[in-house]
């Protein structure tokens, strides 16, 4: 009985704190993944979300969504988890910067067990179409993170496009993307953290156009942290 | 094994010198080893040239001795002064009873004028004062010289015939003769570790500013024979003492001496035995002592007890052959009973630091053993109350839980300074089994240059049991690491069953498959139960969970995390920080599934987090909520779905609300 409330006080804790969204208009196939379901399902107008649903739009399909009157219309090949969609403060986004390094494993100086545990599976390759990008998931999660910067969401677009990076690690190849959330640090005086962004930038595969601009950022960002 | 090196090394150092060494190393304080109170001087140039001692300040010492003769006599023996000044220490003394004279009876009278007169030799053989010096390199080294001045007469009645052209006449005149020398010698100390001293002198190194001579009899002169004198004073056990020292002679003497506490001071007794190639029979004779000492006086009252008696009237020829080598301990020598007073006069402060005040910070939890290696137990105001800065080494001995004294990292403290000094201790698994909590005392101890402590506290200290726990999720990992052996008996159990299963898995997913039965498992045989204790937190050990079938979230985190750990599956607590100050704690697993791989066990990205390892390579772990005694999924959908929500929307990770505890 114990056990049974504990979970029940989590899940309420969990529950009660979610914000809701109604679903205003919408076109084509957009789904919903709810909290930590597995499964997808297709969205209509007037259901109901919470802040820890994620909303997919399909190509040629929009969905907008009303919070306390404010709209919010996310484009096709999206994809957003509703919790990011709120005005954060800079200092909020400094912390979620900050929980990079925290969520690493420390250095483990006398981590000797499990040398000897036997391995019962076999040494199976796992096939290439088993490691599926999840309806290029990735891709569609920066192009939230996009729309989220142009509706004055630039902070949350910035974690989002950070967690997506390492989440699914083929969106930080694109450089175009990179540049743009690079700019968008930039935009909001974190000159730190955009020139770290754009030295990792600048060591990627870029063409003539995208290193003359990186590199003419990182000289700008210097100049203004000298200055300061 | 240390002691039994130690043993070795003496036993070889005995064996290989025994052969090779005159017994000038007896001396009249009774072969005290000089570790035993280095404070004081109890042993003189004979036995300690190199002037070994680390007396604090100015030292005094006054000698008697009763001659055991045919007729029984007194004498002061000794008095000198000692100094120490840094690592430089003067000696100096004055020695009227170290003196040796023989009458040579010739039997031959001479009538001269009605008168009757026997011729007689008289020899004396005295040592005047003498002069030390020791240099200190390093605490394990240092060098000495000593020099001693000696003077020696000889005189003979003879006849002389006058004669003139009026009378002839016999005269008996007494013809005299003197000499006079300094000696100087050299040693050398080094003690390689606290209870063991080895040392090296000469005697008889120089011989100079000669004066005099014994004209026709020079064989009476005193012998000056060079040689060296090999020692080894040995601690094997605490306040049981060992030693021994060897001379080139063939000479040697070998002791030993124990010590007891008493009335705040020691009290030692030592038996020597010596050979002297000079003297009958092998073992010419004992040397039995008592002494007391405190930090103020040292008192010694020592024997020397011959094997064969001196006394009575010896033939001269003895004498003529052989001369003495030694005016203190030679074939002629009598049984002799010294006593002697040792008085430290120190002007410097007694101690250089001090203890303002001790709070242990601390309980004892003994399952948390680690965690006192490197978080200090107590903390200390220590006040450097010498003029100049000191390095304080602080130790500590808690009675319940350590087999020995514990030394904490020393510490630099300033002339007049008082600092904060931390105290760190291990625990001992032999002690005890810590089956109840206790109240122990620990002794806390601040030593710096000298023997003794500077200064002692005693305090009492809480000493739990072995499943009481402080509430802070951290330290739930030592529960973990204590029990692996039975937790991967139990894993190897359950995926033994499983064997097939796991043939199909590929790599990627065995640590996930493996987690996911291996939970299916132990919660189907789990109950969840309150914890038995209201005050204080009680952790079952992972064996005491698998045995009961049941615990609290802490055991059943506890007890899973064991399992996964003992086959190599990493894990870490999630601390959820409550404001009420009362955690909730979720297991984080290793999946070890790069991102790209994660779709194979979920398509939400909300259930895992990615974490760097050591080769800045993310991995996917997991959380678990290990309450939900229901099956896999649904506990990592509750995991997830807080975590996600407290540690990642609401950035409980970076404010500190949630913490991630590894276990390694």
């Amino acid at each position: 009985m114990k056990q049974l409330i504990i979970i029940i006080i989590i899940l309420l804790a969990v529950i009660t704190h979610a914000q809701q969204f109604k679903v205003d208009k919408i076109k084509g196939k957009v789904l919903v993944q709810k909290g930590t379901e597995e499964e997808f399902t297709q969205l209509n107008k007037g259901d109901i979300l919470n802040g820890d649903d994620l909303i997919i739009t399909d190509k040629n399909s929009f969905i907008q969504l009303d919070k306390d009157g404010g709209k919010f219309i996310l484009d096709e090949n999206s994809a957003l988890g509703l919790s990011y969609l709120k005005k954060i403060s800079i200092n909020d986004l400094l912390l979620a910067l900050a929980m990079e390094e925290i969520r690493n494993v420390p250095k483990s100086k006398n981590n000797k067990i499990g040398k000897n545990t036997a391995v019962y599976g076999e040494e199976t390759v796992v096939a290439n179409s088993m490691v599926v990008t999840s309806n290029n998931l990735g891709e569609r999660k920066i192009n939230g993170a996009k729309q989220l910067a142009e509706n004055g969401y630039q902070e949350s677009a910035i974690i989002v496009a950070k967690e997506t990076y390492r989440k699914y690690p083929s969106t930080g190849k694109n450089v175009e993307d990179r540049i743009y959330f690079a700019n968008l640090l930039s935009s909001l005086n974190l000159n730190n953290e955009a020139l770290e962004e754009f030295s990792t930038v600048s060591k990627m595969n870029l063409n003539n156009d995208q290193r003359e601009k990186v590199d003419e950022e990182i000289e700008k960002i210097k100049l203004v942290l000298i200055s300061n | 094994m240390y002691l039994k090196k130690q043993l070795l090394i003496l036993f070889i150092l005995l064996i290989t010198v025994t052969d090779t060494f005159s017994q000038q190393s007896l001396d009249i304080f009774g072969g005290f080893s000089k570790l035993i109170t280095p404070k004081f001087r109890i042993n003189s140039f004979e036995s300690n040239t190199m002037n070994y001692n680390k007396t604090i300040d100015w030292e005094f010492t006054f000698s008697g001795a009763v001659f055991i003769a045919p007729k029984t006599v007194s004498d002061l023996m000794m008095g000198s002064v000692g100094k120490s000044i840094g690592n430089h220490y003067l000696y100096a003394r004055y020695t009227p009873g170290f003196r040796k004279s023989f009458l040579l009876n010739t039997d031959t009278l001479v009538t001269i004028s009605d008168t009757v007169k026997i011729l007689n030799s008289k020899l004396k053989y005295s040592e005047k004062f003498g002069f030390g010096y020791n240099y200190q390199f390093s605490n394990k080294f240092s060098g000495g010289i000593s020099l001693r001045y000696f003077e020696q007469s000889y005189s003979q009645d003879n006849v002389y015939f006058y004669f003139s052209d009026s009378i002839n006449t016999l005269v008996t005149i007494t013809d005299e003769y003197r000499k006079e020398h300094w000696r100087a010698d050299i040693g050398f100390s080094y003690q390689p570790i606290e209870n063991l001293l080895l040392n090296v002198s000469s005697y008889n190194l120089f011989i100079f500013a000669e004066n005099g001579e014994f004209i026709d009899n020079q064989n009476l002169e005193l012998k000056v024979e060079k040689g060296a004198i090999f020692g080894i004073d040995f601690e094997p056990i605490n306040s049981f003492y060992l030693l021994a020292n060897l001379e080139t002679s063939g000479s040697f003497i070998i002791g030993s001496n124990i010590r007891f506490n008493i009335a705040e001071g020691k009290l030692g007794f030592g038996l020597s035995l010596f050979h002297d190639k000079y003297q009958e029979p092998f073992i010419a004779g004992f040397q039995p002592s008592i002494n007391y000492s405190n930090r103020s006086i040292n008192l010694n009252l020592t024997a020397i007890l011959y094997s064969e008696s001196h006394e009575g009237i010896m033939p001269a020829n003895d004498l003529l052959n052989s001369g003495i080598h030694n005016i203190t301990n030679n074939q002629f020598s009598y049984n002799t009973i010294n006593a002697n007073l040792n008085l430290a006069l120190n002007f410097k402060p007694e101690k250089n630091v001090e203890f303002v005040d001790v709070e242990i910070i601390n309980e004892i939890f003994p399952t948390f053993a680690e965690e006192y290696i490197s978080i200090p137990f107590a903390i200390a105001k220590v006040t450097n109350i010498s003029n100049s800065s000191v390095v304080v080494k602080p130790s500590s001995f808690i009675q319940a839980v350590n087999d020995e004294i514990i030394f904490s990292p020393s510490i630099t403290i300033q002339s007049g300074d008082t600092t904060e000094v931390q105290f760190f201790t291990i625990i001992s698994e032999s002690k005890s089994d810590y089956k109840k909590r206790e109240i122990s005392q620990v002794d806390f101890y601040l030593s710096t240059d000298y023997e003794e402590y500077d200064d002692e506290q005693q305090k009492p200290i809480l000493i739990n049991d072995q499943n009481s726990w402080d509430g802070k999720v951290k330290n739930l990992r030592y529960f973990v690491k204590s029990d692996i052996t039975q937790s991967n008996k139990y894993a190897k159990n359950i995926l033994s069953q499983k064997k097939s299963l796991f043939k199909e898995t590929p790599k990627p997913l065995v640590n996930f498959v493996r987690t996911k039965e291996l939970f299916n498992n132990f919660v189907s045989n789990m109950q969840y139960v309150s914890d038995p204790r209201a005050s204080v937190e009680y952790v079952q050990f992972p064996t005491q969970t698998l045995k009961l079938k049941g615990g609290d979230c802490d055991d059943l985190s506890v007890a899973f995390s064991s399992v996964l750990e003992s086959i190599g599956i990493q894990t870490a607590f999630v601390d959820y920080i409550s404001t009420d100050g009362i955690s909730h704690v979720n297991l984080l697993v290793n999946t070890k599934l790069k991102p790209e791989e994660v779709i194979l066990i979920t398509k939400n990205d909300k259930k895992y987090m990615l974490r760097k390892n050591v080769k800045r390579e993310d991995e996917v772990w997991i959380p678990i909520e290990m309450t939900s005694l229901t099956n896999f999924e649904t506990s990592w959908d509750i995991a997830a779905q807080k975590f996600y929500t407290v540690a990642i929307e609401n950035y409980g990770l970076s404010k500190g609300s949630v913490v991630i505890y590894d276990i390694y």
